[in-house]
Formats: C-alpha cells, sequence, structure tokens
C-alpha cells in the first residue's frame, strides 16, 4: 500500500482515537461538574472547570510522548502496575459516567422506571457497544463529532431562549473558598484523557506515525470546553434558589431555565443528545480499561477477554454506587483525581521501560 | 456460532418479559389533569379540584356523590376527607378530594380514581386569594410541581372565588379542546399585556424561593353580571376581574396581576397596571395602545432601563408611537409626563406591597461578589425604603 | 474403470464409453453423440439436446470437417487430429483444448460440444451454446426516471456483453471461476486492471473456489457464500441488477460478480453509502440529486424510528405530545382493546403480509390486493376500534420510508432493526430506543468487507468526493473511492 495512503490511514484511526478522548473528558467535566460543583459552588460552577481543563491538555500532551516512545520490549513490574492502575481508573470513570447516565435517566426520561433496571441497560449497553472493540466505538464518536455538539448548542439555546442569564451573578457563587474546592475536585474530569495511553491498535500503525501533541490536546480540550459550556448552561438562567432545591445528580444535568421548563421534544431531544454523549464516552472508557488491564498481563487481547475486563469491574462500580446511593458514592468521585495525577507523572519521570 | 445466535435470540425474547420494570403505562391508564384548583376547608382543610380528561366524547352521567361511608371509614381520612366526583362537559370529568394537604388530596384522588393521576399536561393551577395570603402558596405548589411531577409551564392562577367553581365554569369556547383553549387564551392575554409574563408554576416557585426578585401570579375571577352595566368612574380596563362590564358565554376573566413578597400574597394589580409594569420589565408586546381619544401603534419594543445610583431605583423608558386613529389629546412630553406619573406610582405601591416585582434585586445582586455577602444585606428594607425616579421619553411619528 | 478415467486416450471408441457411463447414455435421451468421419479418421461430436445449437454444429463443425478429403488428414501426427480440425475445418470463434474427462463433461453440460478424434488425447471443446434465454428487458426492483432501463439477464456471456458495452476499456478484465460442491455455478469475476485492488479481486476468487456448498445457484446465494459477517442484518455487497450501475461500481475500483443463471450482480467492497445510492442521483442535477438523497435519508430514519418513537411516546413520555394530540389519542386509545405495541406489531406484520402477497399473487390478482387490502382492511380495522387511525398513519408513513431503500436487502435488514427498535421503545421509551441505535451504530461500524469499514468514509475518515448525502457537481467529483488502487 502507497505509504500516504497508510499515513492517513493511521491519522483517520488517532483521529477517532483522540475524538473520543475529547467526548469522555467534557462528558466527565459535566457530569461530575453537575453532580458536585453546582451544589458547591452554586451559580459559579462553571468557574470550577478550567483546571480540569488544564490537566486534562497535560494528560493529552504525556499521552502523545508515551505512545510516541513505544511500547518497552520487557514490562516492569512497576509498568505493569501502572497498567492495572490505568485500566482501573478508566473503568471507574466509566462507571462514574454510568452513573450519571442513570441518574439522569431516573429523573426525567424514566421516572416510574426501577433503578437497578436502567441500571441493567445502562451497562448492558455499553458492554454491546465495547464488544464491538474500541477502533468501532471510537469511529463512531469520530463521526458524532460535530453532530453532538451541534445539537446540544441548538438545543441547548431553544431550552434557554426565553431565560434571563440572572444566573450569573453573584460572578463567584457561594464564595471564593467553595470555588477553590469545587475546583479541586473537579480536577477528577481531567481523568477520562487517560483514554490516550490505552494500547493502540493495528490501524494506529507504529509509534512513528503518532500524530504531534497538539493533535490530541486540540481534541479533548474542544471536547472539555464543550462540557463546561453545558455546565454554564445549567447555572446561566436559573437562580441560586433554585439550584440549592436540586437535591438529585440527574436533576442538576437538565439544561432548564425557569422560564420554559416544559418537557416537550427539545427538551427530549436535548435529554437524549446528552445521553448519547455520556453513553458512547462510558462505552470508549470502557475498552480503553479492558485494554489496559490486558496489556498488564501481556496477553493479545481478543474481542471477549478485554470485553470481560472492562465490563466486570464496571458493573461492580456501578452496582455498588446505585445500591449506596449515586448522589453519596458520586462525592467519591474526586478520589479519581488521585490515581490520575500519580499515573501522569510516573509516566512523565520513570524511563521508557519503566513507563507506560 | 449457532450457540451464540440461540443465546442472542433469548436475549432478545426476554426483553419484552421486562416490560413491567421499565414503568411504561398503557396511555388510556392515565388521568390527565388538565386544571387544577386549591380551596381552603374547614379545620384548616384543603379542597383540591381537578379538570381532567375522560377519554369520552360521550356526556358523562350526571351524579354527585359528596361523601361515602366507605371513604369516611378509611383511617386515612379519618371522616374529614371526601370525594366527589362533578357532572361536566363531554370529554372531561371533574374530581375534588378534601384532606389537610394538597400532597393528600391529591393523593386521595389517585387511590380512588381507576387511572393514575398524571399532571404532565397541566395547563392551570387555580389558588384561592386566602390561602395565597396566608403564605401556603410555596408549600402547595411545591408538593404540585416536584411530587407530582406537574408541568412547569403551566399557569398560577390566583382567583378571589372558589377555585373548584373557578374551574368548573371554565368550559372550552373557543376551539374544540379545553387545554387549546387556555393556551389560546394565556397567550392572547399575555400579548395584551395584560397578565404578567413570568406565571408559570416553575417560575413562580423560583421567585418565591428567590431573594433577588418576587413572584406575580395572574389575577381571574368569574364574573357573575347577568346584565350590562355602566360604572361610572374607573377605564374598563381599570377594573380588577370579576367586575367587567361585559357578558360572554366565557365567564372567567383574567386580568392583572397577584403581587407576592417570598411565599405570600400582597396585593393586586389591574390589567392597566398591569400593562405599565411589563413596560417597566422590558417585557411589553403589545402592539397597539389607547391613550386619551386616540390610538397608537408602538413602532419597536420600548427600550427601557432599569438601574439602581446611590441607593434609588431609576427606570429609564424610551419609547416611539406612530398614530393610527382618534385625535391626539396629548403632547410628547405630556405623554411622557403620564408615564412617568403612572410607574412611578406603580413602582411605590410596588413597594409598598413589598413585593420587587419590578426585579430590581437582580440588578442589587450584581454588585456583590458573592452569595453569603448578599443574604447578609437586608434587600428588602433596603428596597422599601429606596426613592424612585422614573424618566420616560415619547415620541410620536 | 471407464468412470475412473481423469484424462482422454487415444482409442475414440475408449472415450465414448467413459463419456456414456459418465453422462448415463443411452438412458439419458439429452446425451448427443455423433461419429463422423473427416480427413480419413474417425471423429465424434458430444453434446446436450437442448444446450447447443445444432444448427451452429452441424454447419460449423460436422459439416466442414466431413468435407476435408481423406489426403489433407495423411500427415497429421495423431495426437494432432483434433488441433488440425479446429485450424482447418471448424469455423466456430470461441474454442479451446482441452484433455481432462471433467471439464469436457462440465463444458458439456454448459452447452458447449466437444470435438474428439481417434487416436487424439485431446478434444476440442467449441462454444456452440444456444439455448433459449430471456432477452434483455427492464429492471423489476430498480426503476429509475432517467438514465437506462436494461437490466441483467440470466445469461452470464449477455451479462458481461452488457457491461463491455458500457465500460470499452482494455484493462476490464473477465475471469470465470466455479463455485460450488457437487454442481459448479459458473461466475464472472470482473474488475479494472489497475484500479481494482488486486488483493480483494483474489481474495472474492479464493472465496469463490473454497465454496463447497453444493447448489450456489443464484447471485444471493453466492454472496452469503463469500460475505465476511453472515449474522450481520446489513448487506456487505451492493446488489444491482443494473448494467450502468454496475459499471459506475468497476470505475469506482470495486470488483463485480456476475452468476450464471442470476440477473443481478455483486460489487464489493462496498460501503454503506453504495447501498443507499440510485444512479438517478447522478443522472439528475446536483440540486436535484442532493434533494432526492435528503428525501431517502428521512424516509429511511422514519422507517427505521416512527413506529418505535410513537410507541415509547405514548407509553413513557406522553407530556412530549401536544394537548390537542394527546386528547385525539387518548380518545381513540381508550376504545382500542389490545394494547398499543402489540397493535404496532399487527399491523406491521399485516403491511408485510400485503407486501409479501402483492410480491407473489400474479398480475392482476396482484393490482387488486392493493386496494383490497389498503382500503377494506385498513379502514376496517379503524371502523371497528381495533387499531388507532393515528397509528395506522404512523406504519404507512414508516412503510413509504422503507420503500424509499433503494437496495432490497438491505430495507429487509433496516425492517428487522425497525422491529428491535419498536421493542426497545416498547420496553424502555426513548431511552432504550437511544441505547439501541447507539449499539447499532457501534456493530456498523465494527464491520468490514475485505478490509473496507462500512461506514467509511465517514467514520474512519478517507479521503472522498463530496457524494454522501449531499451530491456536488459532478465537475468537482475527481477521485474514485478510497479503496482503488489508483485514486485520480
Amino acid at each position: 500500500m502507497p505509504s500516504t495512503v497508510y499515513e492517513q490511514r493511521t491519522r483517520a484511526a488517532w483521529r477517532t482515537r483522540a475524538c473520543a478522548a475529547g467526548i469522555a473528558t467534557g462528558a466527565m467535566i459535566f457530569s461530575v461538574g453537575a453532580g458536585i460543583a453546582v451544589p458547591i459552588s452554586l451559580n459559579a460552577a462553571q468557574w470550577a472547570a478550567p483546571p480540569a481543563l488544564a490537566l486534562s491538555a497535560l494528560i493529552a500532551w504525556q499521552a502523545q510522548r508515551a505512545q510516541r516512545r513505544g511500547a518497552a520490549s520487557r514490562e516492569s513490574i512497576l509498568s505493569r502496575a501502572l497498567w492495572i492502575a490505568l485500566g482501573a481508573t478508566l473503568a471507574l470513570c466509566a462507571a462514574f459516567l454510568a452513573c450519571a447516565q442513570i441518574s439522569l435517566a431516573e429523573r426525567t426520561l424514566l421516572p416510574q422506571a426501577r433503578i437497578y433496571w436502567i441500571a441493567m441497560i445502562v451497562v448492558v449497553s455499553a458492554a454491546v457497544c465495547a464488544r464491538c472493540g474500541m477502533e468501532p466505538v471510537c469511529r463512531l464518536c469520530f463521526a458524532t463529532r460535530y453532530i453532538l455538539p451541534a445539537l446540544l448548542g441548538t438545543l441547548g439555546a431553544k431550552a434557554l431562549q426565553k431565560g434571563s442569564p440572572f444566573g450569573l451573578f453573584p460572578l463567584l457563587g457561594s464564595g471564593a473558598g467553595p470555588l477553590l474546592l469545587s475546583a479541586v475536585c473537579m480536577l477528577c474530569a481531567a481523568a477520562p484523557a487517560l483514554l490516550l495511553f490505552a494500547p493502540a491498535g493495528g490501524e494506529c500503525g507504529g509509534p512513528e506515525l503518532t500524530p504531534p501533541a497538539r493533535f490530541f490536546v486540540l481534541r479533548v480540550l474542544a471536547g472539555g470546553v464543550a462540557g463546561t459550556l453545558l455546565l454554564f448552561s445549567l447555572t446561566l438562567c436559573n437562580t441560586y434558589h433554585s439550584l440549592l432545591s436540586q437535591d438529585v445528580w440527574g436533576e442538576r444535568m437538565l439544561v432548564t431555565c425557569t422560564h420554559e421548563p416544559r418537557i416537550g421534544i427539545p427538551q427530549m431531544a436535548l435529554i437524549l443528545t446528552q445521553m448519547l454523549g455520556l453513553g458512547l464516552a462510558t462505552a470508549a472508557l470502557l475498552c480503553g480499561a479492558g485494554r489496559c488491564t490486558l496489556r498488564a498481563v501481556k496477553r493479545l487481547w481478543g474481542p471477549r477477554a478485554s470485553l470481560a475486563a472492562g465490563v466486570i469491574p464496571m458493573a461492580i462500580a456501578v452496582y455498588a454506587m446505585v445500591s449506596y446511593g449515586l448522589d453519596r458514592t458520586l462525592y467519591a468521585a474526586p478520589l479519581l483525581a488521585v490515581p490520575e495525577i500519580i499515573i501522569l507523572l510516573l509516566s512523565s519521570f520513570l524511563k521508557p521501560r519503566e513507563a507506560i | 456460532m449457532p450457540r451464540r445466535a440461540l443465546l442472542l435470540s433469548l436475549l432478545f425474547l426476554l426483553l419484552p418479559l421486562l416490560t413491567a420494570c421499565g414503568g411504561g403505562q398503557e396511555i388510556e391508564s392515565c388521568l390527565f389533569v388538565l386544571a387544577l384548583g386549591i380551596d381552603p376547608a374547614p379545620n384548616g382543610s384543603l379542597t383540591v379540584t381537578v379538570k381532567a380528561l375522560s377519554g369520552s366524547m360521550d356526556a358523562p352521567e350526571s351524579g354527585h356523590d359528596a361523601s361515602s361511608p366507605e371513604i369516611s371509614n378509611l383511617p386515612e381520612t379519618n371522616a374529614s376527607s371526601e370525594t366527589g366526583l362533578e357532572t361536566s362537559e363531554p370529554g372531561y370529568i371533574t374530581l375534588s378530594a378534601t384532606a389537610t394537604s394538597c400532597l393528600r388530596a391529591l393523593s386521595l384522588l389517585s387511590a380512588t380514581t381507576p387511572r393514575t393521576l398524571n399532571l404532565s399536561q397541566l395547563r392551570e393551577v387555580v389558588v384561592n386569594r386566602t390561602l395565597a395570603e396566608s403564605g401556603a402558596t410555596l408549600t402547595l405548589l411545591r408538593e404540585v410541581y416536584s411530587i407530582f411531577r406537574a408541568n412547569g409551564a403551566a399557569t398560577v392562577v390566583v382567583t378571589p372565588d372558589n377555585a373548584g367553581d373557578f374551574i368548573r365554569a371554565q368550559h372550552a369556547s373557543l376551539g374544540v379542546r379545553l387545554s387549546q383553549h387556555l393556551d389560546v387564551l394565556f397567550d392572547h392575554f399575555a400579548e395584551l399585556d395584560t397578565i404578567p409574563p413570568d406565571t408559570t408554576l416553575s417560575s413562580v416557585i423560583a421567585a418565591m424561593e428567590s431573594t433577588t426578585f418576587d413572584a406575580t401570579a395572574v389575577y381571574a375571577a368569574t364574573n357573575d353580571f347577568v346584565n350590562t352595566l355602566m360604572l361610572a368612574g374607573d377605564e374598563d380596563l381599570g377594573r380588577l376581574p370579576g367586575h367587567l362590564p361585559r357578558t360572554a358565554p366565557f365567564q372567567n376573566e383574567y386580568l392583572g396581576t397577584a403581587l407576592f413578597s417570598g411565599p405570600t400574597m400582597t396585593g393586586v394589580l389591574t390589567g392597566e397596571e398591569t400593562s405599565l409594569l411589563n413596560l417597566i420589565n422590558g417585557n411589553s408586546s403589545s402592539q397597539m395602545t389607547i391613550i386619551g381619544g386616540a390610538q397608537f401603534k408602538v413602532n419597536a419594543r420600548p427600550r427601557v432601563r432599569r438601574s439602581i445610583d446611590g441607593g434609588a431605583l431609576r427606570v429609564s423608558v424610551s419609547i416611539s408611537f406612530t398614530h393610527i386613529a382618534g385625535d391626539e389629546e396629548q403632547t410628547e412630553p405630556e405623554l411622557a409626563a403620564e408615564l412617568e406619573r403612572g410607574a412611578s406610582a406603580l413602582l411605590a405601591r410596588l413597594q409598598a406591597a413589598g413585593s420587587d416585582a419590578a426585579r430590581f434585586g437582580q440588578i442589587a445582586v450584581r454588585g456583590f461578589a458573592d452569595i453569603p455577602s448578599w443574604e447578609a444585606y437586608d434587600w428588602p428594607a433596603a428596597y422599601r425604603s429606596a426613592p424612585v425616579r422614573v424618566t420616560a421619553r415619547v415620541r410620536v411619528l | 474403470m471407464c468412470d475412473d478415467a481423469i484424462t482422454l486416450m487415444t482409442p475414440l471408441q475408449r472415450n465414448l464409453d467413459v463419456f456414456r457411463a459418465r453422462l448415463g447414455a443411452p438412458a439419458n435421451a439429452d446425451v448427443l453423440l455423433r461419429r463422423f468421419m473427416s480427413a480419413g479418421f474417425e471423429c465424434a461430436v458430444l453434446a446436450i439436446d437442448g444446450m447447443t445449437d445444432a444448427k451452429t454444429v452441424a454447419e460449423h463443425v460436422i459439416e466442414p470437417c466431413e468435407q476435408l478429403p481423406e489426403s489433407a488428414g495423411r500427415d497429421v501426427p495423431e495426437e494432432e487430429r483434433a488441433a488440425f480440425l479446429l485450424a482447418h475445418a471448424v469455423s466456430v470463434l470461441p474454442a479451446k483444448m482441452k484433455d481432462r474427462v471433467d471439464e469436457l463433461i462440465a463444458d458439456a453440460l454448459s452447452g458447449q460440444c466437444v470435438l474428439l478424434c481417434d487416436g487424439c488425447a485431446s478434444a476440442a471443446v467449441l462454444d456452440t451454446r444456444g439455448f433459449e434465454k430471456r432477452g434483455v428487458s427492464r429492471p423489476e426492483a430498480e426503476q429509475v426516471v432517467l438514465g437506462p432501463h436494461e437490466s441483467f439477464t440470466e445469461s452470464l456471456r449477455t451479462n458481461i456483453t452488457l457491461l463491455r458495452r458500457i465500460v470499452q476499456r482494455e484493462e476490464l478484465t473477465t475471469e470465470f471461476v466455479s463455485c460450488g460442491g457437487a454442481m459448479k455455478t459458473r461466475c464472472a469475476l470482473l474488475y479494472l486492471r489497475g484500479t481494482a485492488d488486486a488483493a480483494v479481486a483474489d481474495c472474492i476468487r479464493g472465496r469463490l473456489e473454497a465454496c463447497d456448498y453444493d447448489f450456489a445457484l443464484t447471485t444471493g446465494e453466492v454472496e452469503q457464500l463469500i460475505e465476511e459477517h453472515p449474522l450481520s442484518i446489513i448487506p456487505q455487497f451492493a446488489h444491482t441488477e443494473r448494467p450502468d450501475r454496475a459499471a459506475s461500481f468497476l470505475a469506482e475500483g470495486q470488483v463485480v460478480v456476475l452468476t450464471e443463471g442470476s440477473p443481478a450482480a455483486l460489487g464489493g467492497p462496498c460501503t454503506l453509502w453504495h447501498q443507499l445510492h440510485t444512479p438517478d442521483d447522478s443522472s439528475m442535477r446536483w440540486q436535484y440529486g442532493t434533494f432526492l438523497r435528503v428525501v431517502r435519508t428521512l424516509g429511511v430514519l422514519a422507517h427505521l424510528l416512527l413506529p418505535g418513537a410513537y410507541i415509547a411516546v405514548l407509553r413513557f413520555h406522553p407530556q412530549m405530545l401536544s394537548p390537542m394530540l394527546l386528547t385525539s389519542v387518548y380518545e381513540t386509545g381508550a376504545r382500542v382493546p389490545i394494547p398499543v405495541y402489540l397493535e404496532a406489531l399487527l399491523m406491521l406484520l399485516a403491511f408485510d403480509l400485503i407486501n409479501e402477497a402483492s410480491l407473489r399473487a400474479p398480475g392482476t390478482m396482484g393490482n387488486a390486493l392493493g386496494i383490497v387490502s389498503g382500503l377494506i382492511l385498513g379502514q376496517s380495522a379503524v371502523s371497528a376500534d381495533i387499531v388507532s387511525p393515528l397509528l395506522l398513519i404512523v406504519i404507512a408513513a414508516s412503510g413509504l420510508g422503507g420503500f424509499c431503500v433503494p437496495s432490497y436487502a438491505l430495507s429487509i435488514g433496516l425492517k428487522l432493526a425497525q422491529l428491535l427498535l419498536l421493542t426497545a421503545g416498547a420496553v424502555g421509551g426513548l431511552y432504550l430506543m437511544g441505547m439501541t441505535c447507539v449499539c447499532l451504530l457501534a456493530a456498523l461500524c465494527s464491520m468490514q468487507t475485505f478490509g473496507v469499514p462500512l461506514t467509511a468514509p465517514v467514520a474512519p475518515d478517507r479521503p472522498h468526493n463530496r457524494d454522501l448525502i449531499v451530491r456536488a457537481p459532478l465537475k468537482t467529483q475527481k477521485a474514485r473511492a478510497f479503496f482503488a488502487k489508483h485514486r485520480l
């Protein structure tokens, strides 16, 4: 095959991977922001997102360096442990996004349904998508890279059309202290960018064909910014009292304004679009988790093995969260920042043989 | 491969068996409520009246069962709750229940009606004025909105009459369906600026909870006049609803604003005052207006600027008319002066009622960095005592 | 011993005995064996009655051979007698020399005639096929407004000819491959050398040759034997009965497979977009073509999603309906005795029954069937309150959308997906419908044929002309498909 064609195809494969990471980062920023930042900072939640954006850009940059380095011929114990940690982190991110879906569905689309049934649907859907493999899921993310933000933008604008931006003030919301706390809690929202560390498939070509860092950084940031804007739309046209009275995670994720709260077709379409983004992100992270875990045990991944390695931890985590209470377990999400930063630091400072 | 195909087929076949877990219901098993009314009842109880789709265009059997011994023996009701089925127009039924709270009354209706109560198509929530003035409105509306997932776009109406009778008198006089009739009705009066704009259930609840502005609701009443009476004095639209000199098959009159200070109703505005309030808030949408003996067309949306300057509430209005018909009795400065007088008087009334319906609080909050500092500031007291300055500029083309 | 002969022997009588034994002559009355003298030596012609053109055999094979004088063959070595006759007497153009008994029998069975000579261990195979075949007619399933109205026939040679009339290029290569076990089906692989990827042609050829299915009679069966994802509901080959469309496949760099006895062609590798495009899109100006594609896309989406969305909204999200619509549905729904999901399934089944019956019912009855079923059944069902009128409209609109799909195979596949989405909507509302769509799309993105993803060039990104939904002006479409060997 001519080399230009091969290069185009490998760049296309990397492009799909970077889009998936961008969508996952945006989904995580939105979900964690709605879940944690909004109750703490109220109408200033969106200002807590920039540190997470910066951290995700840093992770994307470091991931490019790691991919460029290529795989070591012999893995050390430390690097295997890092792969397992990476897989577990991605699986937990997938679990959190799955819980976001469950909460949103339970409050809006399926208020009469049993929560375990909704959880089953979410986990099975993610598993079925992940069954298809990482490349197809990334391709689907790539195919929706314009449709998703366009729909979210249009439908969100329609939902807020008759609103007034009284959610802007007071600018600092609950205050500088809570805002800082929100920003720290939201650092975990950069974890999906770790997807870019996942081992590349055959379509992505060799390490020498890895695109430059800005290729990844721009796409991850684009997704993150979209998530931040969506987070902003949650607070823009609602008074802080309305935000205070929203005590369920799923209710906080609804883009409404007090003047036009009707659940009509545009509102339903907006919720479905949000679900689509969350669902794609969950599936992509699940695939990444499976690949990383199996990389640690040095087996060639087949579809079944990858699926099991990702789905089982995610399903257990989802079940635990639903049983213990979605809103309560949400507050454990900031702990994801710990493995995220450790992986980032170790990947930056370890020798190539020991790093991922 | 055959085993995998078999497993997949079994999985798909199992899906319908899980139908019961999804919470889906056949549409005919729901009772869609279009209008809901809340009245005070003896002994601190509440009577909740609902008008719902019956699912049949046949005229219902007439019958009234005010109390049932079976129901009165239930420990839940304790002889203080009653349900009644009323006669109604074809296609609709009216139900009512009395209980110690709105929540329990609606639960009682759900339990005794052979269909699931669904408030997702609610168009109108009518609250009796006595209840509104007692400060119970917020709790009532919250129960309806949050617990029964009512349609947040339903219009909140306050009436001095019995809310249940108000709903019973509400018929689909224009058009075929009551819901369509109500939608068209509220849209029409909103265009005329004779009712306030933000009177949806969710915005009223948000306003009652907010410390930056106060809620307004539509004020309405049933007109009992049989003959046309010419009353001297006030202009026609300067009256409160229920007292307009007119006759029509639709007796309910929606005209004016119920003012709230927090969760408590503190005053009423007439239709004309409501138009002025809408103008001050920048929500004016009427295109025609009659001033003196002349008709004018509003050329463009009036430019309104509200600000707080040195503790004073300032409103600056700039409006452009085109003279359409009649004799112009006033010059532009006279029109502007009249507008200033009217607006100042209106704002003074709002201040006296303690109702920040003009939303100056939303402007005041911009000067504060965070919520604790805003809440530490006693805005209601500052609002009541703030001087008012209104500047108007009128151009007639 | 006669049955086991692999190659021809020199004595003519022994060869004839082998053929008689293998073909069951004289009990098998279709076997024609004619002995005659030519140039001093004995010859024989073997053919199958009805398959071969007797007049051609008589005038161009037997007669010229018999007219050769005895002296003409005196100096001809015995082993070259058949070749001598081919060079000096026989005037049939397509001719080959073969010596394997199996091949000679297969050729005779396909309508060719075999010329045997005494003392010669090889025979001449002459293409004297003359069986009855259908003429070139209009396409049944791929009607167009503009564009040609020819369709393929059951004759492989005719079909190849139809393609060669359009693609008059020296690179156009035809390879014949036999596919099948007990009964071999003759297939032809056509591709443009230098444009199509040779690896794809090799792959298809290999799969055809490796088929051991006994009776692969039609293009559809051949397709099922060589496709990569047999469990998928989406076809992986572009199916067409139009030579102009098959020619466009060739120009794009695809490989076209034709089957003897089947009036259709397969084109591969193909993407999903190939199955959604029609020749009318290119024949018309780009504005009209784009409009038609948009309408077709909306039709496909309506076909897939409308019934499921209707059920989902009624069962789970009635608040989405406008109050007027809700009241109407509420009143009619109250009179229908069956749940709305079963109602929808019944109506879809009725629709499919009507379609199937219309296809199978002969001629005039088929026309009357549409009127009977549509008016009487539909109207009566509504009057009897068995179904609600709104659901009838939804099913009809969805059915119309299904008819917009150019590929019949794809329309059946989409129908299956529609049923799945309908069930998902009834079980879990719009949410489960959405998740099902995502899963189906992920499965679609995972499918590849001959290394080409089905959803390319959208995902993954591949260089392409602007010709997916919006059809750009032809002047701007300069490149071939991304899977062609040379794109320009």
